[in-house]
């Protein structure tokens, strides 16, 4: 048998190998990882992991401080605390993840429209997405999601609107620093279609920076989810959902203030943990920027 | 110069112009009848119908655009709330200075902060503080803004009494509100204060300070900060709109009646000119401020005056 030298098993290394590597010298990216992990599986499994279901109420035991039966403790209509988040993870991440998505999709399809074809199409698309730019994410979210009626689908559009333009313009960025280059023109004297060179060779040099954007969005989202629902125009009222269980928190804070406390520490146990595994992506993908 | 400011100045109208339009699109896609909503319930049909012609809801979308926009900027007029009839902008502009106040003040300690921890962190950069202060940033940015205001006023206000919960007119009622805008506020300047100044202080004109044998203070505060302030200023505007935007849920917790507390009420009566009143209101003045901080920025920055005066 022929042996490989070690230098070609390297250049062999493909690019998802050499980002998990570079991704698991950063601790605090593992650990952003491991925490999202955790949560995902909660999520998915709480109706097996719970130990009641979200709506069960028991009326002789509302307001029970966190005790051994209920850890987290119970809300105002006797319902565990512990089990309410356990469900309310899914709405919190779905909303985060179908916000994304919906931006991720518009926002770059529009974004390599804009930097592919440029003239009056980029102007109009580019001047919507400042209008949409002059107003904050948060604001805006509040806007739509009030003319939405609030509910889940007026949530999604409404985080999502807001996430657009920061996708678009990264996208646009990129097509126009790469669709004059050589391989483009190669790729086209082979006789390859606008679609094919936006998808195949031009959206791939986009991909380090999306896939931060993303894991930032995703943060933003669980972040904006939790606003709106706490302000009301998120889910409706039985539903669990991380900023839901706050509003319904507040009104006990004087005498009973894990009901606030509880739910907001996951929140920001997500969100940081999105944070983290975001950086330590950004170093891995791009080492130029390490420690920036 | 003067281009430059003629230039940002047609940009501001372009996008003001477009934040009244997607402001009223919203409105005018909002569910339910105004009319109905005015007069209640119980109305019978043909005071509804008759209100619904008087304010001219039955006209098509262009036109009822074109009298907003009119009405908007050559009356002054945003309409009236649907609960009380109030004018909607005589509402919110009674209120603005207070939200003004609070996110001005929010916004000058978040500025202090972040840019000190910014300065010592990069100075100090892969120390102990610098790691330290690197995941308190982090921190900070993860917390809903609402939710760190509920738990300082726990804290702070209700279990050991040191400050007011409530309220606007004393410093000490200010302390909590501004203190919750200003900390989850520094993240953003520590982190672009930090990689600001990591990156000035390894030029050469660094090194030729510290060889003429300058102390390290002076280096830093005299030579290096001047260049790294410059991309700080920049990002002033945009985050004084966002701290402007927390202040509409911070105001409710610490009862502070501002343009924020009318919206959440506005949003728990479905009272949608005051919601839409109250958010355009803000993105305006937010564009505002973007413009001149950007024309600050211009003047500050003696390299972009004069890219503006050679391009004649």
């Amino acid at each position: 048998m022929r042996k490989k030298a070690p230098v070609t098993t390297l250049r062999n290394e493909t690019r998802f190998h050499e980002t998990w590597r570079r991704l698991c010298k950063s601790k605090l990216a593992i650990f952003g990882l491991i925490v999202i992990a955790i949560i995902v599986f909660i999520a998915i499994f709480a109706n097996f992991l719970a130990p009641y279901g979200p709506d069960d109420q028991d009326l002789s035991r509302m307001l029970t401080p966190p005790c051994k039966e209920f850890p987290l403790g119970t809300d105002d209509f006797g319902r565990d605390t512990l089990s309410r988040m356990m469900y309310g993870a899914r709405i919190s991440l779905l909303t985060a993840v179908v916000a994304t998505g919906m931006a991720v999709l518009v926002g770059a399809t529009l974004g390599l429209i804009a930097g592919y074809y440029g003239g009056f199409l980029e102007n109009v698309i580019m001047r919507f997405f400042d209008i949409i730019g002059a107003v904050p994410n948060i604001l805006l979210a509040i806007a739509i999601a009030a003319t939405m009626g609030g509910g889940l689908f007026g949530m999604f559009i409404a985080i999502s609107v807001g996430g657009m333009g920061s996708f678009a313009r990264m996208t646009r960025a990129t097509v126009l620093s790469e669709r004059d280059k050589e391989y483009v023109e190669a790729a086209r004297s082979n006789n390859a279609g606008d679609l094919r060179i936006l998808l195949k060779y031009i959206l791939p040099n986009v991909s380090a920076p999306l896939i931060v954007g993303i894991t930032q969005s995703l943060a933003a989202g669980i972040l904006a989810a939790s606003t709106l629902s706490y302000i009301g125009l998120g889910v409706v009222p039985p539903t669990p959902e991380w900023g839901a269980l706050l509003s319904i928190g507040r009104a006990w804070i004087r005498d009973y203030p894990y009901l606030v406390t509880a739910p907001g520490i996951v929140i920001m146990l997500t969100v940081f943990s999105l944070f983290c595994l975001g950086d330590g992506l950004r170093d891995a993908l791009d080492p130029r920027l390490r420690g920036r | 110069m003067g281009k430059y400011i003629l230039k940002r100045l047609l940009m501001l109208i372009f996008v003001i112009i477009g934040v009244v339009v997607l402001v009223f699109t919203l409105l005018y896609f909002t569910p339910g009848d105004p009319a109905r909503q005015i007069l209640g319930p119980t109305a019978d049909d043909a005071a509804v119908e008759q209100l619904r012609e008087e304010m001219g809801l039955n006209d098509g979308y262009l036109i009822r655009l074109g009298r907003y926009l009119y009405n908007l900027f050559f009356k002054f007029d945003l309409g009236n709330s649907y609960r009380n009839h109030y004018p909607v902008m005589h509402e919110v502009l009674s209120r603005f200075p207070i939200t003004m106040m609070i996110g001005g003040l929010g916004l000058i300690v978040s500025i202090i902060i972040g840019v000190l921890a910014g300065i010592v962190s990069a100075v100090k950069q892969y120390t102990l503080l610098d790691q330290v202060c690197n995941i308190f940033a982090v921190i900070g940015a993860s917390m809903p803004q609402f939710w760190f205001g509920l738990e300082l006023s726990l804290l702070f206000a209700l279990r050991w009494k040191l400050l007011p919960a409530t309220g606007y007119s004393t410093p000490a009622q200010l302390v909590l509100p501004v203190l919750t805008l200003g900390l989850s506020g520094a993240a953003n300047f520590f982190r672009i204060t930090r990689s600001s100044v990591l990156e000035v202080i390894r030029m050469d004109y660094i090194r030729t300070a510290r060889s003429k044998g300058q102390s390290e203070f002076k280096v830093i505060m005299h030579h290096a900060l001047k260049n790294a302030l410059i991309p700080i200023i920049t990002t002033i505007g945009g985050r004084l709109g966002v701290v402007l935007a927390g202040s509409v849920l911070i105001e409710s917790i610490f009862a502070i009646p501002g343009i924020g507390s009318f919206m959440l009420t506005a949003i728990s009566n479905r009272d949608y000119p005051n919601i839409q009143g109250g958010v355009l209101i803000l993105a305006v003045f937010i564009s505002i401020i973007m413009l001149i901080t950007d024309i600050i920025y211009a003047f500050v920055d003696p390299r972009i005056k004069s890219k503006f005066k050679n391009s004649k």
